[in-house]
């Protein structure tokens, strides 16, 4: 059976409600969405819940999924949605996640150069609205379009927040313009 | 001044998102300014390194929860829509990206016509002379002569040995004295040397106070073979224009790979000129087009077609401006086999010493430096700036002096430049500084100085003074720098007083503040707000931190005190002043004529001529935006003037672009003729059409338009002030 016949089969399944369908699509796809999920909560506990609520929900949520686009697409976008969806009820009720301050990802991550775990805790520390484009876009690849439609803002809204979000992090990081031109 | 791209293009620029037009705007500026470079190497490398962040692992045992979530019988309804965008009022703002098909564009470079010979014409005979030639020159003098029995041909020559090394850096000389026969016409016979095969001039009285240069386009002359200017001709050629007439070097390397398709040497240096006037449009313009030609060549040397050394030479140059490093590779290993001579095999040796020396002096390397600079045969400028720069680190104070003298030897129209090297590399050192006190007195005695072909001995004068007033702040600094402050600020109030330069003014403002000279530094930052260059909230903060130290009569009476300097130094920039003739018309937007004197309309005017094909002209685009928000302020205005035609294409250019000035059309090339324009540059005239400075620099052109508006405000307060001396 080809791949894509396996997902599709899959994706029966898990409309059906069959638990071991949910369970092989964690198995395809559960890194991702954990690893979206934290980068955009920002913190290890917030990001659990989100893959939980991803897949309790899959079954009825793949209900509306036509196919078009690939099915770890989707899931991604529908993951961001619902990292996004947290964190504003979040910052509307002021919630503060018990592991907040800390670099999340530091806590998770194998070994990594000093350079990498200086981006990573200046993108911890970056606010909300900016981190999710800068890890929706640089990371995960989706464009200012698809951005903007995931957070209901607009396409120029989406391009200024990477570019503070860049700037933020370059002060952050204490990036200093000291090239030599060549 | 130039003005930097704002952070928003220069993201969009990083991420590609910018118009093809707005992409070689922003990348001819990039190529000059290592801050805004350094700005989109920081963001592509946060883009980078983000993208290979480690993968977070999930934690164990999420699976499990998962699946007794869903045997609980949970339900969570997911977001699977995006949510709906706010409703706003306001313009949307447009995507910025268009991809356009390389191939599809095309430009047109149009060449303002040959300057016509209105009055004065320098011709020889013969016309198409073969090296070697005995040469009879023939000069019409124009009413600047009338009344010379003789006049003197100045000149500058060419051989296939002087490869590219600059206009300005090779000696002018004296080629004999043009002799009366009959009137209005000058004679003289002399014979071309043997390997010259380009040659300038320029005709002068004999005391170098009046020069024709042909509005610095000079008398061009190459020498012949086979019914046509030869190969190393149009090349020197093309090394000399390159720096003072772009377009110019740029139209004669097409007319070198038309006459030459074969020669790699050709299509490199097309290469070369494409990339620097181009810049990223390079790719999408012609890389194509440079990729089939290298491959034709290659498969006729495969072919057993011959090729010269310097052809092979040439194919290893070209491969690597075209980023083709494999057959760079090649051309390489058979360049160091078969022409080990050859001067880019050389300038490898040159690397490959520095990289050996790893940044510190030692014999070895001085005696291989040594050897590489008698041997000769390639550009030994950079040789001589990188010795310099790495003989100080053995502590080498001989070592220094000589390799920076022959760099000052190499290159005598960078002397300031070199200063200033020197300032940074050396400036903490005895034998820097004594190189800086040479280079000063050098310049004390302007005959022992080489004059330009085109300057007036007058003009050199002034010329020289300037450079010396620069190297004044530099050593000044060094001096300051060093805690020789009485010393430096001897230095630097020579300076101060001979140049106009805030950076130095801010920085001599600073050394006073610290000696407690308020009155000094007060006066020094007046000069800062007096320029017409000024930020509006730099200018309200000094003007705030003056209020607070001095009287404000005291201050009114500083800023007039500089706005007068501003002015002295400004005007009167040119010896030979012209009077423009205002009834030369040029095209409007919208087609119709208009003469120069109306657009004028009796203002001081700023003319900038400019191609969009020249990218050191589109780099300034933004400071030319800059001068037309500014000028009205000191009753000016801007009238820039393109060297190209009203066609489809250049409506399509403008319909992109968004320039806050009027721009009009040369007509037969009439105001280029009027204003003796033979590249991009920018001239300021008078309210009575005469000429107050020409060739520019466009960071001069808003002073000088400042200078002439207090002037003319100084003239009209002196004549209220005598009519009421009269009245009274």
């Amino acid at each position: 059976m080809t791949e894509h016949g396996r997902q599709a089969a899959l994706v029966e399944g898990a409309r059906a409600g069959e638990p071991q369908a949910i369970a092989d699509l964690y198995e395809m796809f559960g890194a991702t969405v954990y690893r979206v999920a934290l980068r955009l909560m920002n913190s290890a506990a917030d990001a659990e819940d989100v893959v939980q609520d991803v897949f309790v929900g899959l079954g009825r949520s793949l209900l509306g999924f036509e196919g078009r686009g690939s099915l770890e697409g989707w899931i991604k976008r529908v993951t961001s949605r619902t990292a996004l969806m947290r964190l504003r009820r979040q910052r509307s009720r002021n919630e503060i996640s018990l592991d907040a301050g800390l670099p999340a990802w530091a806590a998770t991550t194998r070994s990594s150069p000093a350079d990498r775990l200086t981006l990573e805790r200046a993108l911890a520390e970056l606010p909300d609205a900016l981190r999710a484009v800068f890890v929706l876009k640089e990371i995960e690849g989706y464009s200012h379009q698809e951005i903007g439609e995931m957070l209901g803002i607009r396409l120029g809204t989406s391009k200024i927040r990477l570019y503070r979000a860049r700037k933020e992090l370059q002060k952050s990081i204490g990036e200093r313009n000291d090239f030599s031109s060549q | 001044m130039i003005f930097h791209p704002s952070e928003s293009r220069l993201n969009r620029f990083a991420d590609g998102e910018l118009s093809r037009r707005l992409r070689i705007r922003t990348a001819a500026h990039l190529e000059g300014c290592s801050r805004c470079r350094n700005t989109i190497v920081a963001i592509r490398r946060l883009s980078r390194e983000a993208r290979v962040l480690p993968q977070p692992s999930a934690p164990a045992g999420l699976k499990d929860r998962i699946l007794e979530r869903l045997a609980n019988g949970e339900r969570v309804i997911l977001p699977v829509a995006d949510p709906p965008m706010p409703v706003r009022t306001g313009r949307r703002v447009a995507a910025a990206f268009a991809a356009t098909a390389a191939a599809a564009m095309l430009f047109t470079i149009v060449r303002a016509p040959e300057l016509a010979s209105e009055a004065s014409d320098l011709s020889w005979f013969p016309e198409q002379p073969q090296m070697g030639a005995q040469l009879d020159f023939e000069y019409r003098a124009t009413g600047m002569f009338a009344g010379e029995d003789s006049l003197v041909l100045r000149g500058l020559t060419r051989t296939a040995a002087d490869g590219n090394t600059w206009h300005d850096n090779l000696a002018v000389r004296t080629i004999g004295t043009l002799v009366q026969h009959g009137t209005g016409v000058h004679r003289l016979s002399v014979k071309l040397p043997d390997d010259v095969v380009y040659a300038v001039f320029a005709v002068e009285d004999f005391h170098g106070n009046r020069v024709d240069s042909r509005g610095r386009a000079f008398w061009e002359l190459s020498v012949y073979e086979d019914g046509k200017p030869s190969y190393d001709a149009l090349l020197q050629k093309v090394h000399d224009l390159t720096l003072r007439d772009w377009e110019g070097a740029y139209n004669t390397a097409l007319e070198l790979v038309k006459s030459y398709p074969n020669k790699p040497g050709a299509w490199n240096i097309l290469s070369s000129l494409e990339q620097q006037l181009f810049g990223v449009g390079f790719d999408l313009l012609t890389l194509e087009r440079h990729r089939n030609a290298f491959a034709q060549m290659e498969r006729r040397f495969d072919n057993g077609s011959s090729f010269s050394n310097e052809d092979i030479g040439d194919m290893y140059a070209y491969a690597r401006s075209l980023g083709k490093l494999t057959a760079a590779e090649r051309w390489l290993g058979r360049m160091l086999n078969e022409v080990p001579d050859h001067h880019f095999a050389k300038r490898l040796r040159v690397t490959e010493a520095m990289n050996t020396a790893a940044g510190k002096w030692s014999d070895e390397t001085e005696a291989r430096l040594e050897a590489l600079w008698n041997e000769g045969g390639f550009d030994k400028t950079s040789l001589a700036q990188e010795a310099f720069d790495l003989a100080l680190t053995g502590d080498e104070g001989g070592a220094f002096v000589r390799w920076v003298s022959r760099l000052e030897r190499a290159q005598p129209a960078r002397v300031d430049e070199i200063a200033r090297h020197i300032a940074t590399v050396a400036g903490g050192t005895q034998v820097g500084i004594q190189r800086l006190q040479s280079l000063y007195d050098q310049l004390g005695s302007p005959r022992q100085v080489p004059r330009s072909l085109y300057h007036t001995y007058a003009d050199h004068q002034r010329h020289t003074q300037d450079r010396r007033h620069v190297l004044a702040g530099i050593l000044g600094g060094v001096l300051v720098e060093q805690g020789e402050i009485a010393q430096g600020l001897t230095y630097l109030k020579q300076a101060l007083e001979g140049s106009w330069d805030v950076a130095m003014f801010s920085r001599a403002a600073g050394v006073l503040e610290g000696l407690d000279d308020t009155n000094g530094a007060f006066q020094q930052w007046a000069r800062v707000v007096a320029d017409p260059w000024i930020e509006r909230s730099v200018a309200d903060s000094l003007e705030a931190m003056a209020h607070a130290a001095i009287s404000a009569d005291e201050w009114e009476t500083m800023l007039e005190t500089a706005r007068t300097d501003l002015a002295a130094h400004y005007l009167s920039r040119v010896s030979l002043p012209r009077r423009i003739d205002l009834e030369v018309p040029v095209e409007g937007p919208d087609g119709s004529l208009h003469s120069l004197g109306e657009l004028m309309d009796g203002q001081v005017s700023v003319f900038a001529f400019w191609s969009r094909n020249d990218r050191h002209a589109v780099q300034r685009q933004d400071s030319l935006a800059e001068i037309s928000r500014r000028i009205g302020a000191y009753d000016g205005t801007l009238i820039t003037v393109v060297q190209e035609q009203r066609t489809a294409d250049w409506e399509a250019y403008l319909a992109g672009e968004d320039f806050p000035y009027p721009i009009y059309h040369d007509v037969a090339g009439a105001a280029s003729r009027n204003f003796n324009v033979c590249y991009n540059t920018y001239f300021v005239v008078d309210g009575d059409g005469v000429e107050q400075s020409a060739y520019s620099e466009i960071g001069d052109v808003l002073r000088q338009v400042a200078a002439l508006n207090h002037r003319a405000q100084q003239a009209a307060t002196s004549l209220v002030t005598e009519e009421a001396d009269r009245s009274q």
